[in-house]
């Protein structure tokens, strides 16, 4: 065989690729062939130096995130699971409980942070700004200070 | 990796016990990046945990594994994800003289500058090739090419390297 042909053994015999007859045939050739005999010592060195470089080890927590992450996943996945074996009726049910939960959570805690409304002003809601000057013990006064108070609380 | 498709967690994690180190291995010497690397493995793990109920082991788990494994690595790539260079401590010699481990750094710093070169398949066909030792045939299933394609992809970036690294490679 020529060195031309040859040369697209070599890679694979250097690859430990070849049937045993075609390393022999290899072997053969290349007793006589200081040429390709170069070829196979080159690729030789390639490996070794390749080999060379030393890799790190793997992290020590590399397994455990895994599995920590593996675990979450398939929670995810069993929820996902039962919603889609679940009958209608169910998953109908699921809803109404997740929205009467979610509603009654929003209201209280829309009434928790709503400010309490402001006193009444009787001079704006009644219009009574002639009264606006009148002196402190008048009827004026006292009718003001009535109106301004909670319903409740009036006598 | 049938166990842990039928749910069984602590069949998965043995799967991840036995074969994390080739994972990170071809990862890492594809890579160059400890950070890239790890979630490039740990994600592989998560999407053959994903896909175990589904799992026929029509071929070698490796050979699956790698699959995954090195699309994931190809797509960190596509991202255009930098690969710095990494300084990784040379391990233990118990008589090294100061000038040896210099030159074995800038040796090894040389064959990781080599390697990032290579056009990226190219490149994982090289680092399973002599990192994990696989085949024509295990390389293409990988990289879902032919084992030609694989052989050629392999000639191709043995040649560059040698041109790259052409300075070390003298005796």
């Amino acid at each position: 065989m020529d060195c031309g042909k040859m040369q697209e053994w070599l890679d694979a015999y250097v690859d430990g690729q070849l049937s045993l007859t075609e390393q022999e045939t290899v072997e053969e050739h290349l007793r006589s062939c200081p040429v390709c005999r170069e070829s196979v010592q080159q690729a030789v060195r390639l490996a070794a130096l390749l080999d060379s470089v030393p890799v790190p080890e793997v992290p020590p927590d590399l397994a455990e995130r895994i599995r920590a992450m593996a675990r979450q996943r398939r929670r995810r996945v069993i929820l996902g699971a039962w919603w889609r074996e679940a009958s209608a009726p169910m998953r109908a049910a699921a809803s109404l409980v997740l929205a009467v939960a979610l509603t009654l959570g929003t209201l209280m805690s829309w009434r928790i942070t709503q400010p309490s409304p402001p006193p009444p002003d009787p001079l704006l809601d009644y219009g009574l700004n002639s009264f606006a000057g009148a002196p402190d013990g008048s009827v004026e006064q006292a009718y003001l200070t009535l109106l301004g108070s909670p319903p409740d609380e009036r006598p | 990796m049938c166990a842990a498709g039928g749910g069984d967690a602590r069949a998965f994690d043995e799967v991840v016990h036995r074969h994390q180190k080739p994972a990170w291995n071809l990862a890492f010497r594809f890579l160059g990046d400890v950070e890239v690397a790890r979630d490039v493995v740990q994600e592989a793990f998560l999407r053959i945990w994903d896909a175990a109920p589904r799992y026929r082991p029509t071929a070698l788990f490796r050979t699956y594994l790698f699959r995954i494994v090195s699309r994931l690595c190809l797509d960190s790539i596509r991202r255009k994800r930098p690969v710095p260079m990494v300084q990784v401590p040379e391990p233990a010699d118990p008589n090294p003289t100061q000038i040896e481990n210099l030159v074995k750094q800038e040796q090894a710093e040389a064959v990781r500058r080599a390697l990032v070169q290579l056009p990226a398949t190219q490149r994982m066909a090289v680092v399973m090739r002599y990192y994990e030792n696989c085949g024509y045939k295990q390389i293409g299933d990988a990289l879902e090419v032919t084992e030609k394609a694989a052989e050629r992809l392999l000639a191709r970036g043995r040649k560059a390297l040698g041109i790259l690294l052409m300075e070390w490679m003298q005796e």
